[in-house]
């Protein structure tokens, strides 16, 4: 019960960022939709049968061999703005610290795994939500398809979801300002949506790739879009919780220490 | 018993914040930790909530050992912060209803105490507003009905009124009062010494981490009656004349604050003429002599040669 309470209060702090939260879910709206401007007025230029279709190959470059442009660009910027909340939750654990309220949290008679758990759980039930509204936003809006199977697609969302919510914590746990966290992590975010081909593609960032969270999430999610089943995305889906896993597991030994509410 | 300390000791890297604590605090009465800053009195306070582990001693809240039945014995207490612990951007009675909460009280139970709570504090008239609006004061009084609510047997205040105005400062004094009516234990840390002698029955005196008195205040201050305070007003003042005044032969110890010079002596009559004549040697004006009773502050100087906000 006080598991849940926990989690609602964390879930709530969040959500309250009115602006933040219409941000995080506009933003990728706003972004997907230029694409889709541009791609259709490309589109329309190119006069012929495979127009749409040429124009894509053209853009993209040959690494890219599957999808169309809005599939690519929809997962690409929907794992960006999954890690951004959760950059967004790992600073809320640290202005618990700096406002002193956590040292109050840890005054009350609950264990430190269950206030811990409580607080990680409100944050995963954010990013779960806001990953949602924008897959939904996307089917109903420009119409991507996600595939398939929403049992597949909910399975890459939640693996999704635990590595940003492990990564979350063990920012929070890594710094001791939010500000200071706030400035690292989205060079991070940014860096890593640069590295993992979001952006650009090419040959020397194929090996790079490999160590984002990006790649194995957005892959994981065209897979499905593509129309492949389960078996497609096991690895993925292995490489996330294994991620996921260790950096929740670092951040647990960070957060060991005694007084861990300063 | 309420809570008993044995030989407790704290060691930040190399500094030693608590030296050989220890200390039994009854159930029902208000219990002073006086000393100055940098005591060691809110490492004190963490290591009895179990939010630090003492390298060594023991501490049991009514038998519970802090270590071992940490949840059980939290149960037991509210912790009001020295700095203040509460969410800026979320309403005074939902700060209130989510630390109720934590305590497991829940439906119209949780919400009767949340009223209290409120109502002790005199908040419940703005308890809709954020703390963000909230005067330094009343900030200070959320933060202990945040402590209350759950009515614990032992509540432990550390420097509950740091930066507040005189009426708040009262108004939270008297409800220590209240509280402690109702049978509440409480444990008030602070290094103003009129807060800790306006409430408390029994004192420690802390300072550099030791324990240096101990008992009720009254027999803190007997200690001293055979010894005399003799307060000087004096303009021009320098640190010199009152290392003069302390080499004196039957000066116990002085302090100057400002204008005035507190000497502690077995007798003041013998003292006086030397006193003086440092004073005028020194070109200090003297404006008022007078031989006041001995308060606490005078055991902190008599005991440590310092004054409590030196
Ligand atoms: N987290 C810490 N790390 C290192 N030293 C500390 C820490 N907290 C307090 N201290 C030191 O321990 C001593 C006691 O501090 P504290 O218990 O806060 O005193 P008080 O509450 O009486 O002002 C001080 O010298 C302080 O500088
Ligand atoms: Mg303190």
């Amino acid at each position: 019960m006080v598991l849940i309470r926990l989690a609602v209060k964390n879930a709530k702090a969040i959500l309250s960022n009115y602006l933040i939260i219409a941000f995080i879910i506009l933003m990728p709206i706003m972004q997907l939709y230029m694409i889709k401007l541009i791609t259709d007025n490309a589109a329309a230029a190119a006069a012929g049968m495979d127009a749409y279709q040429g124009f894509v190959d053209i853009v993209l470059t040959s690494k890219v061999n599957y999808g169309n442009l809005m599939e690519v660009y929809s997962s690409g910027i929907l794992v960006q703005f999954i890690l951004l909340t959760g950059m967004i939750a790992g600073s809320m654990m640290i202005t618990e610290r700096e406002q002193k309220t956590m040292l109050r949290l840890c005054s009350v008679p609950i264990s430190k795994l269950k206030l811990l758990s409580g607080m990680l759980l409100g944050h995963s039930a954010v990013l779960f939500i806001i990953t949602s509204v924008i897959i939904l936003i996307t089917r109903v809006a420009f119409d991507v398809s996600w595939g398939s199977s929403w049992i597949n697609v909910l399975l890459v969302t939640v693996f999704a979801v635990f590595s940003a919510a492990a990564m979350a914590f063990l920012i929070s746990g890594l710094f001791r300002s939010s500000k200071v966290a706030g400035g690292v992590m989205s060079m991070v975010v940014i860096g890593m949506t640069f590295m993992s081909g979001g952006i650009i593609q090419s040959d020397s960032l194929d090996v790079v790739s490999n160590f984002t969270i990006n790649k194995w999430i957005s892959e994981a999610y065209l897979s499905l879009m593509q129309g492949n089943g389960l078996e497609s995305i096991a690895v993925n889906l292995l490489v996330l919780a294994a991620i996921g896993g260790t950096m929740m597991l670092i951040a647990s030994m960070i957060y060991r220490r005694e007084n861990l509410y300063e | 018993m309420a809570i008993k300390l044995t030989n407790v000791v704290k060691r930040y890297d190399t500094k030693l914040a608590v030296d050989n604590i220890s200390l039994d605090i009854e159930e029902g009465e208000i219990f002073g930790l006086l000393g100055p800053n940098g005591a060691g009195k809110s490492t004190t306070i963490k290591m009895i909530m179990g939010l630090l582990k003492a390298n060594s001693g023991e501490i049991k809240i009514k038998g519970l050992d802090v270590k071992a039945d940490s949840i059980a014995a939290r149960r037991l207490m509210g912790l009001v912060p020295q700095d203040l612990a509460i969410y800026e951007n979320i309403s005074a009675r939902e700060n209130v209803t989510f630390f109720g909460s934590l305590y497991g009280l829940k439906g119209s139970n949780l919400k009767k105490q949340v009223d209290e709570a409120l109502e002790f504090t005199g908040l419940i008239d703005r308890q809709k507003d954020k703390p963000k609006k909230y005067s330094g004061g009343m900030k200070r009084r959320l933060n202990i009905a945040c402590a209350i609510v759950h009515k614990p047997e032992i509540i432990i205040m550390d420097e509950p009124t740091v930066g507040i105005d005189p009426q708040s400062r009262n108004h939270i004094l008297e409800s220590v009062r209240e509280l402690n009516r109702c049978g509440t234990t409480v444990i008030y840390t602070s290094h103003y010494m009129e807060e800790v002698e306006a409430i408390c029955d029994r004192v420690g005196i802390v300072d550099h981490g030791k324990l240096i008195a101990l008992g009720k205040k009254e027999e803190l201050k007997k200690q001293l009656n055979k010894e005399e305070r003799l307060v000087i007003e004096a303009l021009d003042i320098r640190y010199n004349t009152i290392e003069q005044i302390k080499k004196l032969q039957g000066v116990a110890n002085a302090s100057v604050n400002e204008n005035s010079i507190e000497i502690i002596t077995k007798d003041a009559q013998l003292i006086l003429q030397d006193v003086l004549f440092v004073l005028s040697k020194e070109n200090a004006v003297v404006r008022s002599i007078s031989l006041q009773q001995p308060d606490l502050e005078s055991v902190f100087l008599s005991l440590t040669g310092r004054k409590l906000r030196d």
